[in-house]
């Protein structure tokens, strides 16, 4: 699953992030799974179907010519059994008071001559009214008189008046021998002078009429049975799917629990004892093939209309949004609030883009004006600590005691009051945040002037300060530090005497300046951690113990260069540290 | 010499200034000082200095009023404003006056040289330009006895008004200050500051009797600045102004 997924990326040309195109994806897959289920599935069913009804009418038919030929065939037996009837001799036997061998066997050459055309004729038994009877045919038989005397057959018979019922056996009265079935036809025999009843006539016809009628049937299996389901003619396997229900007065199509769930039909033809059962096997030819075809059109256009929308997705959609994205991650990676200005299409999507872009509008609004606030406040804080060194108050005091000194001839002391005073006086400047270099460097002369009082002669210091930089202005307070962070892990660490030098000059349109000391120097390691060790949080609660510190000056030139290269260290160990402020000048005054 | 007259509130700043400078090398001598705008205004007129060396923040009147006060009746003043930072808002507003140069405090010796330096250079050309002109424009319209008597009645009137001065009244009655003085002694046999200081004792002497605390009696004759009221009562009464008060209760 997730080898899919990196392919459904790959393929997309996106990170993880890309939910909706993986989305996307999957569904189609989805579509073209179902829709594939779904047209086979169709296919089977319609073709099942179609077969199911091209077997049933096949069967129809065959069943229906079947039962034609049958009945036309019973029909000529029964006229058959007519002129049997109606014969001189069989007359005279059936009139005749009291029978002899004679009238007996004139009536069996009659009978005898009428058979002769019919092969399928096994016999015929005439049974006069007195009981006695007499038979002629092939094969032998047993006849079962007490079934045969029933009133129930017999008055079955005479209902018919001078029709003919068709019955299996002799409706089971008469068998031959061999166990042979035969479909009997019965008729009552009347004189046909005297119109008085005269007996029974019963015509065996053997299933060699049936095996003709059925001939050869291609594709199909055909079979008749008894109304019992005893095999009559036809193929004997079919006879034995025979169930009571195809014994009925129309067409029974079931499916066969012969394991092989074909379809077999049955049909029990009016008035025969006899079920004509069929099977069609199907052919190739009742395949709907325009059926399928119009699927396969119906199933090819839905394909096309579900790439078609995908298209339309992956291509107005989902790159439009991926382009959004990229173009709101660079941004996000750009640090600054950036607009929009990929080509974005003129719909939803180019809304959505205009709308990222006025939301950015106002953010940097809102933005700005909390930056101004936030300015306020520092503003106002810094004004309330400068409340607190109070100024003023130092100053009085300092030119008090300074005429103090002054007074008792303390000129030394005077001297470094009167530094410390101008020392302070531009060490807090009014708050202003930038000064020119001039008095960044008085700052320097003051302090370095106050810090050799308390070291003497350890600390000697040279400026070389070109004139035409003197007015230039920088952030107050950035050389201060350095110098400071020379004599306290420079020269003070070392031991000796120790030079401070401060140069300054204009390099094109930048100042640069440089604060060179003697002390113990640096190792690369040392100053590849102060130019580029970490800016994070963590170190500003160490340096707030440490004063404003080197790293703090570092950050806070770089910010107002917007430039990481403004500021260079070169040392030898034990020799000397040089730091090399490369500021662009900003204004003159 | 230029003549140098020092204000400011704080003594030790004044004597501060007066010993860190080698005034002589300058060509100047520092003749007077003040310890309010008040005082100044009131003693200016005797000490006639060239340069005054004003500090801004001070009771009663501040650097930047007496400023103003003093640009438009001395013009030929040089003023030099001190500042110390939190008086930021105070010399923005005195952008607009007159004023030679704002030292920063504490002063440090070599600044505080070079600016005086460059004022004598300004001064000293100025002087040079001015030699001709003021010889000339000596003629003065006559004063006669009615004109001092309303100027007296002019002081009998307006001696509350903390600003008034000699210059003042001279240039309201169209005379100058020197002639305007020349004459007052002649007619009165008082300097109009002792007459004007006489007057105003005079209300504090009354005022003290009605048992006045001292800050309302010195803002009600004009002198709000309560030191320098209560210099100019001793010298008048020859006692303090408490002594005063209890010794008329007696």
């Amino acid at each position: 699953m997730k080898r899919v997924q990196r392919l459904l990326n790959k393929l997309n040309g996106t990170g993880a992030h890309n939910s909706l195109a993986v989305r996307l994806w999957s569904i189609i897959v989805t579509i073209f799974v179902l829709l594939a289920l779904t047209f086979l599935i169709a296919i089977v069913a319609v073709t099942l179907n179609a077969r199911k009804e091209y077997s049933a009418r096949d069967a129809e038919t065959l069943i229906n010519g079947l039962t034609a030929t049958i009945n036309g065939n019973i029909e000529n037996y029964k006229d058959i059994s007519r002129l049997v009837m109606i014969n001189e001799d069989v007359m005279k036997y059936m009139r005749a008071d009291t029978v002899d061998a004679g009238l007996k066997n004139d009536a069996i050459y009659g009978i005898m001559d009428i058979l002769l055309a019919c092969d399928s004729v096994d016999s015929v038994f005439l049974f006069r009214n007195d009981g006695e009877y007499m038979s002629t045919g092939k094969g032998l038989y047993n006849i079962d008189t007490e079934t045969m005397e029933l009133n129930l057959w017999k008055d079955e018979i005479y209902d018919k008046r001078g029709g003919a019922i068709v019955r299996m056996n002799g409706n089971y009265a008469v068998f031959r021998q061999n166990g042979d079935q035969i479909i009997t036809i019965a008729r009552a025999v009347y004189d046909i002078y005297t119109q008085k009843r005269t007996g029974i006539l019963l015509m065996n016809i053997s299933t060699l009429m049936l095996r003709t009628a059925i001939g050869d049937v291609e594709n199909a299996y055909v079979c008749v049975v008894s109304e019992k389901g005893t095999f009559l003619a036809g193929d004997r396997e079919l006879a034995e799917c025979y169930t009571r229900e195809y014994s009925s007065d129309h067409i029974v199509h079931r499916k066969n629990g012969d394991g092989k769930h074909h379809m077999v039909s049955g049909y029990r033809p009016e008035g025969l004892p006899i079920i004509i059962m069929c099977r069609v096997t199907p052919t190739r030819s009742n395949v709907p093939i325009v059926i399928l075809l119009v699927l396969l059109l119906l199933a090819a256009a839905f394909v096309m209309s579900v790439i078609m929308i995908a298209s339309f997705i992956a291509r107005d959609i989902n790159k439009p949004i991926l382009q959004l994205t990229e173009a709101m991650e660079d941004t996000k990676r750009s640090g600054w609030l950036k607009k929009i200005d990929v080509k974005m299409p003129d719909n939803e999507i180019g809304q959505l883009a205009d709308s990222y872009n006025s939301m950015n509008d106002y953010l940097q609004v809102v933005l700005n004006r909390l930056i101004d606030k936030e300015k306020m406040v520092q503003r106002v804080e810094m004004r309330v600590l400068q409340e607190q060194i109070k100024p003023h108050f130092l100053y009085n005091s300092l030119g008090t005691i300074s005429y103090m000194a002054c007074e008792a001839g303390a000129d030394k002391v005077y001297s470094a009051l009167e530094t410390l005073g101008s020392f302070y006086r531009n060490f807090l400047s009014k708050g202003d945040r930038e000064i020119p270099l001039k008095r960044e460097i008085q700052i320097i002369r003051d302090y370095l002037s106050i810090q050799k009082l308390r070291y003497g002669e350890n600390i000697n210091d040279e400026y070389d300060i070109d004139e035409s930089v003197l007015e230039i202005v920088i952030p107050k307070l950035i050389l201060q530090p350095l110098v400071e962070n020379s004599i306290y892990h420079g020269i003070r660490v070392k031991g000796e005497p120790g030079l401070i030098k401060i140069s300054a000059k204009r390099e094109g349109s930048s100042l640069v300046v440089r604060v060179y000391d003697t002390g113990v120097g640096m190792s690369e390691e040392q100053i590849k951690n102060i130019l580029e060790g970490e800016n994070g949080e963590e170190n500003e609660e160490e340096e707030a113990l440490s004063g404003f510190g080197l790293k703090g000056t570092i950050r806070r030139i770089r910010y107002y260069c917007k430039d990481d290269d403004a500021i260079r260290i070169i040392s030898e160990e034990g020799e000397y540290t040089e730091i090399i402020l490369k500021l662009n000048i900003k204004n003159e005054e | 010499m230029y003549r140098v007259m020092i204000i400011d509130d704080e003594m030790s700043a004044r004597n501060l200034i007066k010993v860190s400078v080698d005034w002589e090398s300058l060509g100047m001598k520092v003749v007077g000082e003040a310890g309010s705008g008040i005082e100044a205004i009131n003693i200016i007129d005797d000490i006639k200095p060239d340069i005054a060396i004003v500090d801004i923040s001070m009771p009663f009147m501040n650097g930047i009023d007496f400023t103003e006060v003093a640009s438009k009746r001395y013009p030929d003043l040089a003023i030099i404003i001190m500042t110390a930072m939190d008086d930021f808002e105070y010399a923005r507003r005195c952008v607009s006056l007159p004023v030679f140069e704002y030292m920063l405090k504490p002063i440090v010796r070599t600044e505080f040289t070079s600016t005086l330096s460059k004022l004598k250079e300004k001064l000293d050309k100025k002087r040079a330009e001015s030699m001709h002109t003021e010889l000339q424009s000596a003629d003065e319209p006559d004063m006669d006895v009615s004109t001092i008597e309303r100027i007296r009645d002019y002081i009998e009137r307006n001696y509350k008004d903390s600003k008034l001065n000699l210059t003042f009244v001279a240039q309201q009655f169209g005379f100058s200050s020197s002639y305007l003085s020349r004459r007052f002694k002649q007619e009165t046999g008082k300097n109009f500051i002792e007459y004007l200081t006489a007057c105003r004792m005079e209300r504090a002497i009354y005022l003290a009797g009605e048992n006045y605390k001292m800050f309302c009696t010195s803002a009600e004759v004009g002198i709000p600045d309560t030191a320098y009221f209560g210099k100019c009562f001793k010298k008048y009464t020859g006692m303090s102004y408490s002594e005063f008060v209890a010794s008329k209760k007696k």
